[in-house]
């Protein structure tokens, strides 16, 4: 019976004495690492819960020395805050939805082999993979498209990734023909195989590719910061850049009038942390719905069959 | 079975060198930004205002019948912002906020105020935004501007003579009732008539500086507004060794302090010996030197100075850098200064100054919460500069801010005629102040906050002030009425050298001990006219601007290298600086410099070394 057998059926396979060592190092090893991982992020919680003096003092590692809520309290004092978050929410489900839409249209035609100049089609999509216009070049487009100020800014040019696309080609490239074709023998048109056969085979994909989008508006605050003048219309992670920006201005301050107005605010970096806290816990909550998609999905492209 | 352990070998190798690659990457620290407004600039008075002139003018902007005299017109003014100060203070309903409703009572105009944030600071907006062409709805736009020698002002200059996006305002000028006065010989900074406001090279006017004061204050020290940067040093140490610390002048003096700090053995919070010197309080910075070692700093000009045979070195060139860098290599050496001087992250240094690790903080000033929240830090010094004197370097007059209205904009003749008003002392009582009765009373002729505002100002509750009255309250409100303002002289116009610092219950405000340390520690003042050396770069042609301009951008790394490097070292790093000078092109710079002192000795700033 071969080794794999024995592991099959159960059975303890005796190791020797190297392979145990080496499975020990490499425990240790990869526990190192999820430490590297998880005690940043347990040492933004507890300065986040601390009181902002008391931490500048130093000494705050892994848990609130002095507990408060007063750094959440002053970042959610901020009604930019509550109102970027509703636009975040909002271009985060309206751009992913439309993304993964336009998307799974697209990679399904690219994906037909009788597509008549699908060669060429898919190197002028690549083709567009090689540079970019440029920030000013993409302001001047903005403006003449009528996209500056405008909420639609944040879903429009970020509709269509070719990575993604690429990603979801392979993927409905890996369902078998057969499936269509016997579909297709059944009388159902190119859009009733792509609502009831490719979509519903696609989840891992659809999850994969959802989620990195979904992530990627989550987090722009390029877009607030340098297409929107209004800034009732910026995004919440614009908010907290500009929030962070002016705790740190205080070392740029000429004028006694200006200390004094930034005294009123807490400048710690307690408060920085709280501001991470508050812009990655939402979409920190969605992961573990996605996962077992996700696992799946990470593969997409990289194993055959 | 081999090919399986040869497998878990390999991969434990490849782990291993993943997690050394991601150790080697955890002992980096962002570099602070570095912060060259921590020394004290104060825009002060020098002489007094000339009694005969009568501030309180009246305004006269024309008017409309049917309206009164400030009646400009029923329009919409949209301003772009690009000052991060103000963006970051704009009302949330400016509509209805009570300044923006007055101003539309009063003039007819709907101001707009939009602001776009950029990346850091407002710079890449505005060279993204001046590139691609501001949207058409924008009549004028407002952006950072100190002096030309600022990285906005190559954008500005851009777009107002290649791309002409701006209005040539020169022929409403002249007739205005503000900013008429620019036409004044001596009214405005040398740089702002010469550099910004009256260009040769272009046809008219264009840019407009704001923030010029109407009377040069800045040789008066006024304890209530100074804001006094530098070393600060640990009360508890002044006390035990019996020190004054305005005694500490020389360089000499200052080490001696330290090696008493030292061998004094004193504890921090935790227990621990302190070190003597440590860095900036916002983080290590090479700034900071031009405090601590202000007597070994020769290069006064932005590196540059003028010797005693009248010519012109950069300090890097000179054996005085050799000075300076012994002194603090022996400083490290002997445990008297933060080896972390220059690059201590920003976290760290504040929590080694509340911890009290530090017997000195290398530069702080008397408006940040470790000092006026105690009493536990004083100021030591100024030390001597190297004229032998620890008075502060004033410049005279400056501007800040610069105005600019687009050549698209709808008449813009109502535009310029708008913001002149708001310069005037009707329009300058309304943007400080705010609306009579709602944040002010008038007493004995004079603006007096009301106590409510005053309680505000006090907290530092910046939300309330500006969107429950919207004006600027001299920066502690909506900051964009106190950038738009120019010809400002609040000492005459209203009694007071801005709203609220006159009158009030001291105990009542946090920063009573700010104003009690500049009133224990003054300062004097001494006026040193011209702009640092490096502001005439772009005189030299523009091939020639950028490898001289990457050389004085690495000098600071390259002195630090000197200062951290062994003995040996130090004369090869300074002398491959001084050659990477050369093939810059230093000393074409140089003859350019001296071509500009021999016309005008005031338009460069050089002192302590030169001939007599």
């Amino acid at each position: 019976m071969s080794k794999m057998q024995h592991l099959q059926k159960g059975t303890k396979v005796k190791r020797s004495p190297g392979e145990r060592i080496i499975q020990v190092i490499i425990y240790l090893v990869l526990i190192a690492i999820c430490l590297l991982i998880v005690l940043p992020c347990l040492n933004v919680l507890a300065l986040a819960f601390n009181d902002g003096k008391d931490a500048a003092r130093g000494g705050v590692y892994f848990w609130p020395r002095t507990f408060t809520l007063e750094n959440f309290q002053e970042v959610f004092k901020n009604k930019g805050i509550i109102r970027g978050y509703g636009i975040t929410i909002a271009r985060t489900v309206i751009g992913t939805f439309l993304s993964l839409l336009l998307l799974s249209l697209a990679a399904f035609a690219l994906k037909e082999k009788e597509l008549p100049g699908r060669t060429f089609i898919n190197f002028m999509i690549t083709f567009t993979m090689l540079f970019g216009g440029g920030t000013v070049p993409t302001y001047i487009q903005y403006r003449k498209l009528g996209l500056l100020n405008n909420f639609w800014v944040y879903v429009i040019p970020g509709l269509f990734s070719v990575t993604y696309l690429m990603m979801m080609r392979t993927f409905f490239e890996g369902i078998p023909d057969s499936l269509e074709e016997s579909a297709k023998l059944d009388g159902c048109g190119y859009f009733g195989i792509y609502a009831k056969i490719m979509m519903p085979l696609s989840k891992p994909v659809i999850a994969v590719v959802g989620l990195y989008t979904a992530v990627g508006h989550w987090n722009d605050w390029f877009s607030g910061a340098f297409y929107m003048m209004d800034t009732k219309k910026w995004p919440v992670q614009t908010v907290l850049q500009q929030m962070l920006n002016k705790a740190m201005s205080q070392q740029q301050i000429t004028s006694v009038a200006q200390a004094i107005a930034s005294a009123g605010g807490v400048t710690s970096n307690a408060l920085k942390m709280a501001a991470v806290v508050v812009t990655t816990v939402p979409i920190l909550c969605v992961y573990p719905f996605i996962q077992k998609y996700f696992a799946q999905g990470t593969m997409i492209g990289a194993v055959k069959g | 079975m081999k090919k399986q352990f040869l497998k878990r070998v390999l991969s434990t190798l490849l782990v291993g060198t993943m997690v050394a690659g991601l150790l080697a990457g955890c002992g980096n620290e962002d570099k602070p930004s570095e912060n060259s407004t921590q020394q004290s600039e104060p825009d002060k008075e020098s002489e007094a205002p000339d009694p005969g002139e009568d501030n309180q003018e009246s305004d006269n902007q024309g008017g409309d019948e049917g309206h009164g005299d400030e009646w400009i017109a029923d329009r919409d003014i949209v301003v772009q912002i690009f000052v991060s100060d103000a963006g970051n203070a704009l009302p949330e309903d400016q509509e209805n906020t009570p300044i923006f409703q007055e101003i539309k009572k009063r003039t007819g105009i709907s101001l707009k105020l939009q602001y776009t944030p950029g990346q850091n600071g407002s710079l890449d907006a505005l060279t993204t935004q001046l590139n691609a062409g501001l949207d058409d709805s924008v009549d004028a736009m407002i952006c950072y501007l100190n002096n030309s020698t600022r990285p906005e002002f190559p954008v500005l200059l851009k777009a107002a003579k290649t791309d002409e996006m701006f209005a040539d305002v020169s022929e409403y000028m002249k007739n205005s009732k503000v900013y008429s006065k620019y036409y004044e010989d001596g009214y405005l900074p040398k740089d702002s008539y010469k550099n910004i406001v009256f260009r040769e090279d272009l046809d008219g006017v264009y840019l407009l500086h704001l923030n010029v004061d109407e009377v040069d204050r800045s040789m008066i020290y006024d304890p209530n507004e100074e804001y006094l940067g530098g070393p600060y040093i640990q009360k508890r140490i002044v006390d035990e060794l019996q020190i004054d610390p305005k005694s500490i002048r020389t360089p000499e003096e200052f080490y001696d302090l330290l090696v008493k700090i030292k061998e004094h053995g004193f504890k921090d919070d935790n227990g621990q010996d302190i070190i003597p010197l440590g860095p900036k309080f916002w983080g290590g910075s090479f700034d900071a030197l031009d405090w601590d070692m202000r007597g070994l700093r020769w290069g006064i000009s932005d590196g540059y100075n003028m010797d005693k045979d009248g010519k012109i070195y950069h300090e890097a060139e000179t054996d005085y850098i050799y000075d300076l860098i012994n002194y603090v290599r022996k400083l490290m050496a002997e445990g008297l200064m933060d080896r972390e001087y220059f690059d201590k992250s920003e976290e760290r240094a504040g929590e080694g100054a509340w911890s009290k690790s530090y017997g000195i903080i290398g530069d702080v000033h008397n408006y940040v919460d470790i000092i006026y929240s105690s009493e536990d830090w004083v100021p030591l010094g100024p030390l001597n500069d190297i004229e032998g004197d620890n008075k502060m370097v004033t410049t005279g007059k400056t501007g800040s801010c610069c105005l600019a209205i687009m050549e698209q904009a709808e008449n813009p003749e109502e535009v310029f005629r708008f913001f002149d008003w708001l310069c005037t002392y009707e329009g300058q009582l309304l943007c400080q102040y705010g609306i009579e009765g709602l944040s002010y009373n008038m007493v004995d002729g004079q603006p007096r906050v009301t106590d409510e505002v005053k309680a505000k100002l006090n907290e530092g509750d910046e939300e309330w002030l500006v969107n429950n009255v919207g004006a600027a309250f001299g920066g502690s409100g909506a900051y964009f009425f106190e950038c738009i303002l120019t010809n400002k002289n609040n000492i005459d116009n209203f009694g007071e050298s801005r709203p609220g610092a006159s009158g009030g219950d001291d105990s009542e405000n946090i920063f009573a001990r700010s104003v009690q340390i500049a009133k224990d520690y003054p300062r004097e003042y001494k006026l040193k006219e011209g702009m640092k050396a490096t502001a005439y770069l772009t005189t030299l042609d523009e091939a020639a601007q950028a490898p001289l301009k990457e050389a004085h951008d690495a000098w600071k790394e390259v002195l630090q290298q000197a200062i951290h490097a062994d003995e040996g070292e130090v004369e090869s790093i300074i002398n491959a600086y001084r050659d990477r000078l050369q093939r810059a092109g230093v000393e074409e710079f140089k003859a350019k410099l001296m071509e500009i002192y021999n016309e005008d000795p005031t338009s460069i700033m050089f002192y302590g070394t030169m001939p007599e």
